[in-house]
């Protein structure tokens, strides 16, 4: 057995792995094989358990069943020192970096450049900056992490793991939050290492970059590794086909009667710094797509909008025709609007709450008897969405940090869909979810504004805007710089046209 | 039945344990723990803290800390022992108003919290200070004495020799608790703030209104224990409740309470602050030195902490429980 896999020159050999959760088999007899220097692509549907694999590799989980084989000989990792010690580094998908920290800091963190017992800030500076340069990012060093962008922050998380000169490097949705021309710069930092003989391991949800980055694929489905094949040997339809089991419809779009009916309109929002003169409104049953490159403000206005943050004086913002002032997120609220954050795990879910009180948290009011909450009544509620909206669950009383990402999205969709609002704002409410699932919530998004349900979709995917939308409104560097009336005929290349313009 | 067993596996069903195991060791060795006389005493002692407890775990459920719960419990007993020894006022009008007094003490600190954006840390341990330095301006560190034997009956009183009335006070306290915690609107925020209070913000939790009505709640709990200590002793002492700030926060955390908000119960509280009440006795009739009794609380304590910690932790789980795995999967196969 050993022989065999020395022979096939693995550099990580993972044999059977199994890991079971309360209620879930996670991993069922999984096996993965990395070589020197390729890219091998990790794809699956969410709760597939790709997530789960990387973290029994980078001993973040302890496995149930099977063996890992690091060189042909067998090895238990048992925590991420141990994973770290053999130069196996994981940039999660989820940001983790201190953000009063510089750059510099975070990039060695817990890999401290050490001269007669002191950190060697000078050495930490100048080789940080070495190390972004491989990812061709040029930024000061010495300001705070949060000072930076998502995606900035994103290229710090992985430079810290290049700090640790990976032998093994995992990247979970790297190029969820970033931009084109970072994500390409990524892709060329990824060949480099490749020649130096990393062996990289590639997760993504974006089917088009695995065709064109990865080596190898191994497709996994709940918990099983399905197939593993060479790039070459397989197109993106039949991955898609073999990741859902099933022929999967590609985002489709479809065309909807509006009324001409405005529900919400805002005229000149500004707030220095983030963005400027934002007219805009939204028709009772209309989609609204914001589009625009990451940074350029769509978040920020709406978050001015849902009133967690305020406006200059000299806006004005109107709902059904009346003037209101919207200061705050309850007063949002009391007007029927209602907000999904880009951010599920900062803003979106209360983690330690079960599927059941994340659902109704801010419905409480309709389901009190004389004040105190009917819980029988909050029950058959939640039980209706989760059936609804075939939200994956244990059980209404399971926590919703046990649920993968896709579930947690439609617990907090559902959340506004109970409390019956007129307007829903969602920020990238597909980001880092998988193709069914998106599929999914695309449906219930048309069917919320089939309602009358006035909805803002912003979302950094071209396809899903131009799919969804009924309307573009088109974000550059804070500004409204158009709005595309007619989706129909539209193209990606219609809507950087308009950004630039 | 299962919901027993489930609740036996929680940090307070454990706590429970522990505490009963402590009693029946005490039993075996001394023959008079489980006496009608010790259970009074014992728990009549512990529902002063375990009510300053229920204080601090609804602070603690939202994510905050309340260091100032003993003091104002301190600045209304001694206005309690005022109002009755030097103006005469009826001692249940007075226990009443004193009472009530600690909601804007409580309210000081809610409203620096929310309205300044400050650490609840901080804030209470400067008002914790400023309502200590009161107590001593006023009474000059001397006691007041001579309060009528009614407000005394009252607090220290025992329903047929076994049941304290300041027990059966603390039980409505709990239940009126739970209740509000379960199921108000109110009591799901106070959670919901301490679960993720980004989260509260955008689903329209009225994060500073729910926060100051908390500390309020909280000095209103605390001045209760307060006014009631100063009545039982019949008199007022600056001293009075001192150990209630720690006491009060070991009450919470062994009732499984978590420091981070979010998770814990009040009736879990009760279980923590008889533990404490349960050792302190037991030093007591084992006839060890007194001095003794910091170190075995806190030594309980982290034990008790350490056991919820390994239950709580896989690799240390696993650890723990390889040998006794490896039998289950022997008789398993066959």
């Amino acid at each position: 057995m050993q022989k065999l896999s020395q022979s096939d020159n693995y550099i990580i050999e993972m044999k059977n792995i199994t890991k079971t959760f309360p209620g879930t088999k996670a991993l069922d007899r999984a096996c993965l094989k990395l070589r020197k220097g390729e890219v091998h692509a990790l794809v699956g549907e969410n709760g597939a358990g790709k997530s789960t694999l990387m973290n029994v590799l980078t001993g973040q989980y302890s496995m149930d069943e099977g063996e890992i084989f690091i060189n042909g000989d067998q090895l238990r990792i048992s925590s991420p020192e141990d994973a770290l010690k053999k130069n196996i580094v994981l940039v999660p998908q989820e940001l983790n970096l201190i953000p009063e920290a510089s750059v510099a800091e975070n990039i060695f963190l817990g890999n401290e450049i050490i001269r007669s017992g002191m950190i060697d800030s000078k050495a930490t500076k100048s080789k940080a900056k070495d190390i972004l340069k491989i990812l061709n990012v040029d930024i000061d060093v010495t300001q705070p992490v949060k000072k930076l962008s998502a995606a900035y922050q994103q290229l710090v998380s992985i430079a810290h793991a290049l700090a640790y000169s990976p032998k093994v490097l995992i990247l979970d949705e790297p190029t969820s939050v970033l931009t084109n021309v970072e994500a390409e710069n990524l892709f060329q930092a990824m060949k480099l290492l490749k020649q130096h003989g990393t062996a990289i391991v590639f997760i993504t949800h974006h089917l088009d970059e695995v065709m064109e980055q990865a080596d190898r694929i191994t497709i996994m489905k709940d918990g099983k590794v399905v197939e593993e094949v060479l790039t070459c040997g397989i197109t993106k339809d039949e991955m898609i086909t073999k990741m859902a089991g099933k022929k999967v419809q590609k985002f489709q779009r479809i065309k909807r009667d509006i009324s001409d009916e405005v529900f919400y309109e805002a005229k000149h929002l500004s707030r220095p710094g983030e963005f400027q003169n934002v007219s805009f409104h939204v028709c009772k049953g209309e989609i609204l797509g914001v589009a625009g490159l990451v940074g350029a403000g769509r978040t920020e206005i709406f978050k001015c909008v849902f009133g967690i943050t305020q406006s200059e004086p000299g806006a004005h913002i109107y709902i059904e025709g009346k003037e209101v002032k919207i200061n705050s997120p309850i007063v949002a609220i009391a007007h029927g609007m209602g907000y999904v954050s880009e951010d599920r795990r900062h803003d979106g879910i209360t983690p330690g709450m079960s599927v059941m009180e994340n659902l109704v948290l801010p419905s409480y009011g309709k389901i009190l008897d004389h004040g105190l909450i009917n819980y029988k009544k909050a029950a058959s509620l939640a039980d209706q969405y989760i059936r609804e909206m075939s939200i994956k669950t244990a059980s209404r009383e399971t926590m919703v940090k046990n649920l993968s990402g896709g579930n947690q999205q439609k617990v907090i969709v559902a959340r506004w869909i109970a409390k019956g609002v007129k307007m829903l704002i969602l920020d990238e409410p597909t980001r880092g979810i998988d193709v069914n699932a998106k599929g999914e919530i695309h449906n219930l998004i048309r069917q919320l504004a089939d309602q009358g349900v006035a909805v803002v979709v912003i979302s950094s995917e071209m396809d899903e805007v131009l799919a969804l939308a009924d309307r573009i409104m088109v974000i550059h560097r804070g500004k409204v710089s158009g709005f595309i009336d007619n989706v129909d005929l539209a193209t990606k290349k219609d809507v950087l046209k308009v950004a630039f313009q | 039945m299962d919901k027993v067993i489930k609740f036996f596996k929680t940090t307070p069903g454990m706590v429970l344990i522990v505490t009963l195991l402590v009693g029946v060791a005490v039993q075996i060795a001394t023959g008079n723990f489980f006496t009608a006389y010790n259970i009074s005493t014992l728990t009549r002692a512990a529902s002063f803290v375990i009510i300053v407890g229920f204080a601090q775990t609804i602070v603690l459920l939202t994510g905050g800390i309340d260091l100032s719960v003993a003091t104002i419990g301190s600045v209304c007993g001694m206005a309690n022992a005022i109002f009755m020894v030097q103006y005469g006022m009826n001692p249940f009008l007075s226990i009443l108003v004193t009472t009530l007094f600690g909601i804007p003490l409580g309210a000081i600190n809610g409203f620096f919290i929310t309205k300044f954006k400050l650490t609840p840390f901080i804030v209470t341990l400067a008002t914790m200070e400023i309502y200590q330095g009161i107590v001593y301006v006023i009474t000059k560190g001397m006691p007041i004495t001579g309060m009528p034997d009614s407000a005394g009956n009252f607090a220290d009183g025992v329903i047929g020799s076994i049941l304290p009335n300041i027990v059966i006070i603390m039980v409505i306290i709990c239940i009126i608790l739970t209740i509000m915690l379960k199921k108000t609107r109110f009591g799901r925020y106070i959670y919901a703030l301490g679960g993720n209070r980004n989260c509260a913000k955008i689903v329209g939790i009225p994060i500073d209104r729910v926060e100051i009505l908390v500390y309020c709640l909280s000095g209103l709990l605390s001045a209760f224990a307060g006014v009631m200590m100063s009545c039982k002793l019949e008199s007022f002492q600056a001293t009075i409740g001192e150990s209630w700030q720690m006491g009060s926060i070991t009450a919470a955390v062994l009732g499984g309470t978590s420091m981070l908000g979010g998770f814990g119960s009040v009736i879990g509280t009760i279980i923590g602050g008889l533990l404490t009440g349960v050792i302190s006795t037991c030093i007591t009739l084992l006839r060890v030195s007194s001095y003794w009794e910091t170190i075995v609380t806190g030594v309980v304590v982290l034990i008790a902490i350490l056991i919820d910690a390994v239950r709580d932790n896989e690799t240390f789980h696993k650890k723990f429980n390889r040998g006794f795995k490896k039998n289950k999967k022997h008789t398993t196969d066959r």
